[in-house]
Formats: structure tokens, sequence, C-alpha cells
């Protein structure tokens, strides 16, 4: 029999912060870390940096070595229904520190951990790259994912479309968002997190397509906090035109739905073009991209863990973006059932997550938000 | 009858001369739900709990013979409460509570002439008191149980008190082993020893015992042969001519092998047992597993598997599972009985806690090597019960921290159970040792 303490991992979750030297030797525990929060999980994007404030002096704040730019940071969850050796929940680099003293007398030190998956918006190519047609988008992208980042391994290897197209001085964050456009609608890449205590560390990607079936269900009355479901078409674009370089390459195609919402062109000037069969790849993944009317859906999801015998919360450690989920309301007669939708960010806040979901109406297998575009983290360019 | 004893940093505030306490309360520590609503559902749900800090205000009667000596025994009692992080202990016990006076309301009491009376707030900033004194449990050595390679030993510890505490665990591994330590450095510009300077590794030593030099270490080591038997008063075993391969600093390993005797074996000959040249030195149980070869330099040894059980001083033969000899070894091959763990988890079977600890560098590898396990955040205890840093830590012989994965055990008041499983290439024997402040809730 458990004790039911707060010790109880049956009942109530908890954390390790371990930190790592560069190269992957151990260095401590930070006992002292903040529960782990305030981090966005997102398709199409990197994972928020963590922003941890340990209580330490300002004259000794690293007196356990532990503090230092670009250690490895790894935050593991204990709990119920979690790995017992921990899920690795968050892991990054020490990439800002700062010790503070205030007029209170509070010290304490400021750390800055830098999501590993930050590299795809500071790495990539400096000279160029040319696939021929005929060449699957998943292998341009996956030609393109370099360490700390690396291949998830059940990653499809075909996605049914193929393109050409030519790099030239790109981030992995502008590939892979070129590549989204060559291939069929609502795919996404994610990134991992990866143990440093063993190789490969860093992040892994995953590039995949949600399931037209929802892997989550929120109830309403037993899982969810609060929710919204607005419909959005303010940034809708049914013109595009894409130009790229030479004499009468370019692309101009349009959507059914002008007649509904009026002519809104897009343009896009992309000199990496050189030939319209490209010009027209990307005009028409552009198309899908932003011909739709938003279902930007919001829902705050409280963990189960914690609640005994309740059976009150959801497991939010299993969501990820790039999950399909759906919304019930039992307490409803009939009943109402939401439209499957993409997940297209996480953001952690320990013992509940607040869920941005996008979906295009009405059909639910269609591409993802435009929501996804409006994503930028701290480092993201293209 | 003497005054109960109420000490705030040392200073004994119900001293019955001129400090009485008044009052002093026993409350329960502050549970903050972590509460979160539901839509549509009555009341909240809850993640988990925050225990705050207490705040323990102690009233407390101070008396003068005169209106300089009242004023003399606040400037004392003040000078105690002036320095942060003291102890406060309230109890007949002598548990205590660490933390700052954060604020002191003092007035002269109406009516009552030479007398104040003051309350004093104290901030406990860990809300549970600690015991004064250490507890502990001893497993004695214990053989592990299991076919292997995974051994456990299961028990129980209770703890005291009446919350959970954060323990010290000292695993030491005690397979046993006959050995002793260089007292002296040895490097590869040490030509030709014959005096092997070392601590007596025990038993009898004869003429072609072998024993391995920089045992424990995962990459250097090497034997050395016995010429005779150990010299107490030299402090040395007499080996055949050696230089060595190796830097090995005073204290390395010096291990007793088994020697390969008879005609020694042929490559390619198949081969179920072995006669040893001299008495094995410990034990040997099924499926134990020892190694023919080791420690020759730039040889590859070859794992054997014992099929059946040997004794500690046996000199007939050695079964092992039958096997094709990779190599020739001619008579005076070491062989060791390998007992150098691979992998070490305490598991807190009662909360579902467990931690794991893998490879030679972090394991216990050698006789008496002890890996510690400080579950404690506040850095508060060590093995021997005292000022253990850093916190939350895993270490080898009192070394630096080590990797590990999963999360400390805890000692629930009660009986808390523990498996330990070691990976082991032979049966273990263990010791384990817990040390722990009990706590209580006030």
């Amino acid at each position: 029999m458990t004790s039911g303490m707060l010790t109880d991992t049956t009942f109530y979750k908890s954390q390790q912060v371990l930190v790592y030297s560069p190269t992957g030797s151990f260095l401590g525990t930070w006992w002292d870390a903040p529960l782990l929060s305030s981090i966005k999980f997102s398709i199409n994007s990197a994972t928020t940096p963590w922003v941890c404030k340990l209580p330490r002096t300002l004259r000794n704040y690293n007196s356990d070595g532990t503090i230092a730019a670009q250690n490895i940071v790894n935050v593991y969850l204990f709990g119920p229904g979690l790995p017992s050796t921990g899920l690795l929940k968050f892991a990054g680099k020490i990439d800002a520190i700062k010790p503070s003293l205030q007029a209170t007398g509070e010290e304490a030190v400021e750390v800055t951990v830098t999501s590993y998956d930050s590299a795809i918006a500071d790495q990539g190519i400096t000279g160029s790259q040319t696939y021929a047609a005929g060449t699957d988008p998943l292998f341009m992208m996956s030609q393109n994912i370099s360490s700390p980042l690396s291949a998830d391994g059940t990653n499809p290897t075909s996605s049914g479309n193929t393109a050409s197209y030519t790099f030239v001085a790109q981030t992995m964050k502008s590939i892979y968002d070129t590549c989204l456009l060559m291939l069929p609608a609502n795919w996404f890449y994610r990134c991992n997190p990866l143990p440093a205590s063993s190789y490969p560390y860093g992040a892994s990607v995953t590039i995949n397509v949600p399931p037209v079936t929802a892997q989550n269900t929120f109830i309403i009355g037993n899982d969810v906090s609060s929710t919204t479901l607005p419909v959005d078409s303010t940034q809708l674009k049914n013109e595009i035109y894409v130009i790229g370089t030479g004499t009468n390459i370019n692309a101009y195609v349009t959507g059914s739905d002008i007649s509904t919402y009026g002519a809104r062109i897009y343009y896009k000037n992309d000199p990496r073009l050189t030939t319209v069969a490209q010009a027209t790849t990307i005009a028409n993944g552009l198309l899908t991209f932003y011909d739709r009317a938003l279902y930007r859906t919001t829902v705050r999801v409280i963990d189960y863990r914690g609640s005994i015998g309740a059976g009150v919360g959801y497991d939010i450690e299993t969501i990820k973006p790039g999950q399909s989920c759906q919304i019930i309301d039992p307490t409803l007669s009939p009943e109402f059932v939401s439209t499957v939708m993409p997940i297209v960010s996480v953001s952690y806040n320990f013992d509940s997550i607040d869920i941005e979901c996008g979906s295009r109406q009405p059909r639910i297998d269609g591409a993802l938000a435009q929501l996804e575009a409006q994503f930028s983290d701290y480092t993201m360019g293209t | 009858m003497s005054a109960t004893s109420y000490l705030l940093n040392g200073l004994n505030i119900n001293n019955g001369t001129s400090f009485f306490v008044l009052n002093k309360p026993f409350d329960f520590p502050t549970a903050s739900p972590a509460l979160a609503k539901i839509a549509r559902l009555e009341g909240n749900t809850v993640t988990g709990y925050d225990i705050k800090p207490r705040t323990i205000p102690i009233q407390v009667r101070i008396l003068g013979t005169s209106r300089s000596n009242l004023e003399s025994n606040i400037d004392t009692l003040y000078q105690a409460l002036a320095t942060p992080n003291v102890t406060l202990s309230l109890h007949s016990d002598g548990r205590y509570w660490r933390g700052t006076v954060t604020d002191v309301k003092l007035s002269l009491a109406s009516n009552v002439p030479l007398t104040a009376v003051c309350t004093i707030t104290f901030t406990a900033f860990q809300p549970y008191p600690w015991a004064s004194s250490v507890s502990a449990n001893d497993t004695g050595v214990q053989q592990m149980s299991g076919s292997g390679p995974t051994y456990t030993y299961t028990y129980s510890v209770t703890g005291g008190g009446n919350i959970w505490t954060y323990p010290s665990i000292t695993v030491t591994l005690k397979t046993p082993s006959v050995q002793g330590t260089l007292t002296s450095a040895y490097t590869p510009s040490n030509s030709g020893v014959t005096q092997l300077l070392c601590s007596n590794p025990g038993g009898t030593i004869l003429n072609n015992d072998v024993f391995i030099v920089g045992w424990g270490n995962p990459t250097q080591y090497e034997y050395v042969t016995a010429t005779g038997a150990y010299n107490t008063g030299g402090g040395y075993i007499p080996i055949s001519s050696w230089t060595p391969h190796y830097s090995y600093a005073s204290g390395a390993t010096v291990y007793k092998a088994m020697v390969l005797g008879g005609a020694g074996y042929t490559a390619g000959g198949v081969n179920n047992n072995f006669t040893p040249r001299t008495a094995i030195p410990t034990a040997l149980s099924v499926g134990d597993s020892i190694i023919l070869g080791f420690g020759v330099f730039g040889s590859t040894p070859q794992s054997l598997t014992v099929s059946t059980a040997a004794s500690a001083g046996q000199t007939t033969s050695v079964f092992f599972n039958s096997v094709t000899i990779t190599n020739s070894w001619p008579a005076g091959t070491p062989i060791v009985h390998d007992i150098r763990p691979t992998s070490l988890t305490i598991t807190e079977t009662t909360d579902n806690r467990a931690i794991t600890v893998t490879g030679d560098t972090s394991l216990m590898q050698v006789y008496g090597d002890s890996n510690i396990f400080n579950c404690d955040p506040t850095g508060q205890l060590n093995a021997t019960g005292y000022n253990l840093e850093p916190a939350y830590s895993v270490v080898l012989n009192g070394g630096s921290p080590l990797a590990y994965s999963g999360i400390f055990p805890v000692l629930q008041p009660g009986a808390t159970s523990f498996t330990i499983s070691l990976t082991s290439p032979s049966v273990p024997s263990i010791e384990v040792v817990m040390a722990w402040f009990s706590r209580w809730v006030s």
C-alpha cells in the first residue's frame, strides 16, 4: 500500500532538473528549481525558452558548478502514468544567466534555458542545395536535419508529392516551411527533446500529418477548465501570386470562394524559384494554407494527477502539438461534439496546459490553420 | 522542579528566572492546495499541494530584578533573536526547526513592575522540525537473491517521526574478495619491480599466486605473480620481476585472482574446467562469471560461466560451462572472479520511487566501494548524519556527483519497503546503511 503522502508518485507529479556539461557529463541537480511552467511547444516552430529563477545568492549562485553557458538542462517528470525513469519534458542549453540582488534583499539567479530545437532557426545552409524534379519534399527535409537535431525514427518516408527546389542560404526552419508548402495539406514538423544521458542528445524532429480521428477527447465537466471556439476569416487569402527569377517565371492561382469573401490577394516573391512549375507548386501550397476560415480553438486542460480517485482531469503529459483532438460536452442534450482539430501549440504550466487548435472549415482533414503561420518564437525568422 | 528548556538559537527562553514561555503553538503547517476549476463541475479539482513555511509565534515573559537587569535581559534575548537561520526547539525530545525570527513585539507589562512581555515570530522555512539526532538502519552484509544477471535484496525500514523524511543511503559492495591496496605509486618507469608495496590482502599467499593490480579500474590493470608470502615487516608481496604498463596511484586495489594450473590451455580446445595452480581465494556460485586471461597485457580475455559451485580454498577442478578456448594460455594465467556490478537501482516500493546508477566509472566495483545516495534536497544529511553537500546527489566513495536516472527515495514514518537491484556478473553481496533525521508535522 502506498503512503498517500505528497511523496507518493502513484498520486502526485514531481520533477527533477538534471544539469550536464556541454559534452554530456553530469554536473548536478537543481533541487531548488521552480516547477516547469510558461513554456510553449508548437508545431512548425521551436519550443520557447524556460526562464528558471533559482533562489541563490549573488556571490555563490554557482556553488554547485552547474550554472554556466551552454550547460545542458534536462527536466524530468515523475508521477502516475509516467516512466519510473522519468519523462523528459524539456531539454535545452543555458543561454543567459542573470544573478540579481533586489532592494528587498532577495537574491536569485535567473537562468534562461534555450530549447535544443531553437537550432532550426539558428542553423542552416550557407551555399545552395538543388533538388531535381521528382524529389519528395520529405526527403528534402530529412536531408536538412543537422545536429543537435535528428530525425524521429517514426517519420514517413513518402508523402505522395514530389517537387523541385533550390534552397539558397536558408535556415532549417526556412527550408522546412518551404517544404511544408510543397507537401500535401496538414503536414507539420515538431521537435521532441532527447536526454543528455545518451547519444544523440538534443531533439528529434517529427515530420508527419495528424490523424483525422481524434487522439485526444476532452470532456467538458471532466477535463476542460475553459474553452473558446471562435471562427475567423480575417486572414483568409484566396488569390495567390508567386514571382520567381526570370522572364515569366510566375504563378497565379485562385480559390473558389472569391464570390463569398471577395478577392484577397497574397503576393510572394521568391528568387529561388526558377521555373513556372516550382512557382505553381508554391502558389498552390500557399493557397491551401491561406484560403480557409480559421477555427482557432483554445482549451485549458487540467492534469488528472493529484486528484485522488475522482477521475477528474486529463493526462496532459501525453498531449503533443501535431496530435488531433476534439471536445465533447455531454452536459448538453444532445451532446456537443466539436470537429476534430489538430493541436497547434501546447502552453505548459505543470498542473494544466493551454492548447491552441486550428482547423479548416468545413473539412476536418483540411490544411492546418493559418494560425501556424502566426507562430514565431524569439529566434524564429526565415 | 526546574523549568522545561525551550531553546532559540541556543538561548533558553524558559529558564525559570528571567525568561518564561507563556504560549507556544503546535499548529499544523498550512497546506495550500493547487486548485483548478473544471467547467460545469461543482467545486474544484486539486493537482497538488504547497506546504507553506511555518510561522511560529511564541509569547515570552521577561523578568528583571531591577530596571537595568530587565533591560539587560531584553538585550540578551534580542541578541539571540537577531541572528538569522537559527534553530528553535520547543519539544521535550529536542526536535528543532531552522529559521529566522522575523518579528518581535515587546512591551513592558502594565501594573507588573520589572516585567516585559514579548511575542516572538519565528519563521521556519522548512515547515517540519527535524530530530536532534540521527537514526540509522544497517542491513549487515546480505547476499542478494536471483538467478542473474540482476540480483535483488528487499527489506523494510521504519522511519520514525510522523511525516516523511529524506535519508542518505549507502550501498557498499561486500562480495567476498581477497584484496589489498598499493601503499606506493607505480609507473612504467618503475622497471623490474620485485616487491609490490601494498597492504596485506589477507589469507595465505604462496609462490605462483596471482594478483591484479588496478582492479576496479575499467581500462588499466595488469597481473603480477607472487614468489612468496606477504612480507609483513616490509609491507610488500614479493613478485616476479614486473614493469608496469600503466601508472597506478597509491591506494589502487590489488586483487587476488585464481591461477590456471596444469598444462594451461591451447587455442581451439573445448574445455569445461580448470585445475587451479593454487587454492582459489573466494567461493564461486553457479552462474558466476570468471574471466580467463584477465590482466594479461595485450591479450583478449575470455569470459566463462561457473557451472558447479566452488568453495574458497578449493584446489580441485573448477567447472564452467563447456566452451571453445579462444586463445592459448600458459599455466600461471590469471582467472578472476568478476564481481563488478554494471547497474544499481534503489526502489522505494512504498511510493514507487526508483533511482538508478549505471556504468563502471559510477558504480562500486571493488569490495568496500560505496555508492552514496543523498536523498535530501536540503543537503541536510550524510551517511554519518550531518551536513552533506551537494543535495540530491549520488556519489561513489565520496567523489563528484554522478549521473543517475529516476527520483530519490524517501522514508515514511512507518514502514517503508525498499528493493535494491544490482546487475552483476556474479552473485553479489551488499550492505546498505540508511541514515536520516526523523521529522514531525509539528
